[in-house]
């Protein structure tokens, strides 16, 4: 079973895969789908000794290209519809033990220019409005393959939180004549007390409404509506400044931190006419709210979508900062 | 069934794929350093970092 489901009670959609819930589950090593085949083994997902960055349909997708018919009917109050869309894995080296932010600084800038080219190729079908890369990191976001790799979803329309992150820029810029995400990277430079990283081109700083305590923004400080809309030198200090903040994570208490990593940026419908009010930028949401403890979504968040957050956004700057010192030198 | 190199990134160096089509029919791209001369030297196929990649010196 492989549908959307609509809710008219809040205006969006469901997505049901049910046959996800067969999908490879924390493997050991030594099966694992996403390390290259070694001669004599077992073919896993990439049938090739070495590699260097793979990305390939996800083999327990949760829209696809050719999405079968719903598996129930739909009413006037209960639209259904197939699940189109794609679901891709990006996997990051063919080393197994490694992590986004133990690669090269080589590694990431090629990641960079892999998920321009898949936003180009994804963004390109008629059927795909929105697309996310993303990673989830960590068993405790859900994790289920520790092999280092990301994911990307090519959504059918532009997602809930997208959607609202528009919403209230097409509202900032009716009233302000300017882009919202423009006038936040110009805040926080000016302000500087939630700076985590800076470069010419690039910002990475906690919200000032951050709502996980080390939730880190990183934005380029020119407007920039996509991925597909970066040239050089944007590409190569973006695969700086992801690097400064995954290291100054890990740095932070000692320990590989997880996260959520995702791109924000312009839906690919209409595409030019969300220009001025799409300005590229990615979000790390780390569950940790200090080295033992995790932020859960709980009441107020999940039902009243309102989230209480235990770390100060200056605070939380802070540490990074310090933990960013503490990487040392080599990363530029 | 042979699946050529495609240099994606213009110029001499930057990023090259190569797409296959895995026995169910699902697409898997290879990406690698370089174009030109290290997408023609690729001679055992995988796609796997060699010495004589040109498009090392793209991403110091």
């Amino acid at each position: 079973m492989t549908e959307r489901r609509y809710d008219p009670t809040t205006g969006e959609w469901v997505t049901f895969a049910t046959h996800r819930q067969s999908r490879t589950y924390k493997p050991p090593a030594d099966f694992c789908p996403l390390c290259p085949t070694r001669p004599g083994a077992a073919e896993t997902e990439i049938p090739h000794p070495s590699f260097e960055v793979v990305s390939f349909d996800n083999r327990f997708p949760s829209f696809g290209g050719h999405a079968p018919p719903p598996s129930i009917g739909g009413t006037d109050l209960y639209p259904v519809e197939p699940a189109s869309g794609r679901c891709e894995v990006v996997v990051y080296s063919d080393d197994h033990d490694t992590t986004f932010a133990e690669l090269s600084a080589e590694r990431i800038r090629m990641l960079v220019d892999v998920w321009v080219d898949r936003w180009q190729a994804l963004g390109a079908q008629d059927d795909i409005g929105y697309v996310m890369p993303f990673e989830n990191k960590g068993e405790v976001v859900g994790t289920t393959l520790s092999h280092p790799h990301g994911q990307i979803y090519g959504y059918p329309e532009v997602p809930p939180r997208p959607l609202r992150e528009l919403r209230a820029a097409q509202a900032h810029l009716g009233r302000t004549g300017r882009c919202v995400e423009c006038d936040v990277v110009a805040a926080e430079m000016a302000d500087g007390r939630r700076l985590v990283d800076t470069d010419a081109g690039w910002v990475a700083w906690v919200p000032f409404w951050a709502r996980f305590p080390y939730e880190v923004h990183i934005a380029p400080r020119r407007h920039r509506p996509s991925l597909g809309h970066l040239e050089e030198p944007d590409r190569a200090a973006l695969a700086r400044v992801l690097q400064t903040v995954a290291r100054s994570y890990d740095a932070l208490w000692g320990f590989s931190l997880p996260y959520v990593m995702a791109f924000h940026q312009r839906p690919t419908n209409d595409d030019e006419a969300w220009d001025p009010v799409s300005h590229l930028h990615v979000e790390f949401s780390p569950p940790n709210r200090s080295a033992d403890q995790l932020k859960y979504l709980a009441g107020s968040e999940l039902e009243g979508g309102a989230f209480v957050t235990d770390v100060a956004p200056e605070d939380a700057a802070a540490r990074l900062r310090e933990a960013r010192d503490r990487v040392g030198p080599g990363l530029r | 069934m042979s699946f050529p190199w495609e240099a994606i990134d213009g110029g001499a160096g930057g990023l090259a794929r190569r797409d296959e089509m895995k026995p169910d029919g699902r697409r898997l791209t290879l990406y690698r350093l370089g174009s030109g001369e290290a997408v023609r030297e690729d001679r055992d196929g995988t796609g796997a970092s060699d010495e004589t990649d040109a498009g090392r010196e793209r991403h110091p």
